[in-house]
């Protein structure tokens, strides 16, 4: 079919926001800047003072885990990709957990990995510690 | 490309002699302004380490691309800086100061990483060709060779038992096999960046404003390499796998001496060669790619291509 065969084309303006919104994200977007957010969450603000910090998920999510093992009998809490001087981070935090537990805690210190791990669950403890410090 | 050169001219006058002057913090393009002007924000509190990848700069971003922004910038301490050197003679200049993304040029240097990625580029286009018989696939030895009982032999029913020699092999290897396998994107990404790393806090990162030379001649490309002590084998990486005319003919005549386009840039290359040369575009590219690869979830990661990138 030669050239000036094919039928005129004409351009269309199409709204396709209705599709895009539906169609999946390759990266992870910036969270919304507000000054609370429901679920609790916070943004990392840095602190610059500390020698150490902590690099958040993809998620933007801290990166303290829970981990079970033989069969639910250990639980480690084990806080990942820490930046800087870890045995500080190591001690300072674990001087917390002990005085808010009132017992002791058994801990480890993986230089080559970058985490720091605790025998016991303290999740949330761990959480709220870094929060307060804009981890 | 004239705003880089028009930066990078009045730097090259502000820093014309050959002294480091470490007092003197150019930036050199947009791009890496953008660190500057994230740092600079007020109310901004700086962390050692950045939660979201930085801003790619718009005016070198492909108009697809969205660009990342981020929750904390990474600090003035963190930031690397590197200095752009010339090609254009064997006499070495610093035409400027580069400023390097942490996540990327500054990433703890994990060794299971690197040789994740060695191992990965090795194996996965092995082919291992070995083969051999069964009994039912060796010649013959379909009828009972003597009778079950009387002749005071063992009991045999095929002369290609695995027992018997030339028989079939009972637990050989079978056929043609693959050891195709696909490393995680995180895994990939981080052995880049390692890697990077590795190259750059071990000054085997040199990067250059491009890579024009003078002459095609390979001795005058060998002298610039060796005057400035650049390892015996040198990988030159540039934005596009267009490069100068001259070095091409230079280095191919150099077996030690390769060049790469930024797509191209593996672990594999990057340890086999003793010295990375890159250029500022290549070093803009490769950031840019890295950093948006570090936001992308394993789970969403299905392919490596740019068109995947472009949501």
């Amino acid at each position: 079919m030669l050239v000036e065969e094919l039928p005129a084309v004409e351009p269309v303006d199409v709204d396709w926001s209705h599709v895009e919104r539906l169609l999946p994200r390759r990266t992870v977007p910036t969270p919304t800047d507000k000054v609370a957010y429901p679920s609790g969450w916070t943004p990392q603000r840095g602190n610059p003072s500390l020698p150490y910090s902590v690099r958040r998920s993809v998620n933007h999510m801290l990166p303290v885990y829970l981990r079970i093992m033989e069969d639910g009998v250990k639980r480690l809490t084990v806080v990942r990709n820490v930046r800087g001087d870890i045995w500080k981070l190591h001690d300072e935090l674990k001087r917390h957990l002990e005085e808010a537990n009132s017992r002791y805690i058994a801990s480890r210190v993986n230089e080559v990995s970058l985490y720091v791990q605790f025998k016991g669950e303290y999740v949330q403890q761990v959480k709220d510690w870094l929060r307060e410090r804009g981890l | 490309m004239t705003t880089k050169l028009h930066l990078l001219l009045r730097s090259a006058s502000f820093v014309q002699q050959n002294l480091c002057q470490p007092a003197s913090r150019k930036c050199l393009h947009r791009a890496t302004q953008m660190v500057r002007l994230c740092s600079t924000q007020a109310g901004k509190v700086h962390d050692t380490a950045p939660a979201v990848p930085v801003a790619a700069a718009e005016s070198y971003a492909p108009a697809l691309l969205r660009p990342l922004t981020e929750t904390v910038a990474p600090s003035a301490a963190a930031v690397r800086q590197v200095w752009v050197e010339n090609m254009d003679s064997a006499d070495e200049r610093k035409l400027g100061l580069l400023e390097l993304h942490p996540e990327v040029f500054a990433a703890f240097p994990k060794l299971h990483l690197i040789h994740d990625n060695v191992r990965w580029q090795r194996m996965y286009r092995q082919v291992d060709y070995a083969a051999t018989k069964t009994r039912a696939e060796v010649r013959g030895g379909g009828r009972k060779p003597h009778p079950q009982k009387g002749g005071g032999r063992a009991r045999a029913g095929s002369i290609r038992s695995p027992l018997w020699k030339g028989g079939g092999v009972s637990h050989g290897p079978r056929g043609p096999k693959t050891h195709f396998y696909m490393l995680s994107h995180s895994a990939r990404v981080g052995g880049l960046c390692a890697t990077l790393s590795v190259k750059l806090a071990q000054n085997d990162l040199h990067v250059v404003r491009d890579l024009e030379l003078p002459s095609a001649d390979p001795g005058r490309l060998q002298e610039l390499v060796e005057r400035r002590y650049w390892g015996p084998s040198v990988l030159f990486v540039d934005d596009t796998d267009e490069m100068p005319e001259n070095l091409v003919r230079a280095a191919d005549q150099v077996p030690h001496y390769s060049l790469l386009p930024v797509y191209g840039l593996n672990v594999f290359t990057m340890l086999k060669h003793d010295t990375l040369v890159l250029t500022v575009a290549a070093v803009e590219r490769v950031q840019e790619r890295l950093l948006r690869a570090l936001s992308i979830h394993n789970s969403m990661a299905v392919k490596h291509t740019d068109a995947s990138l472009l949501r």
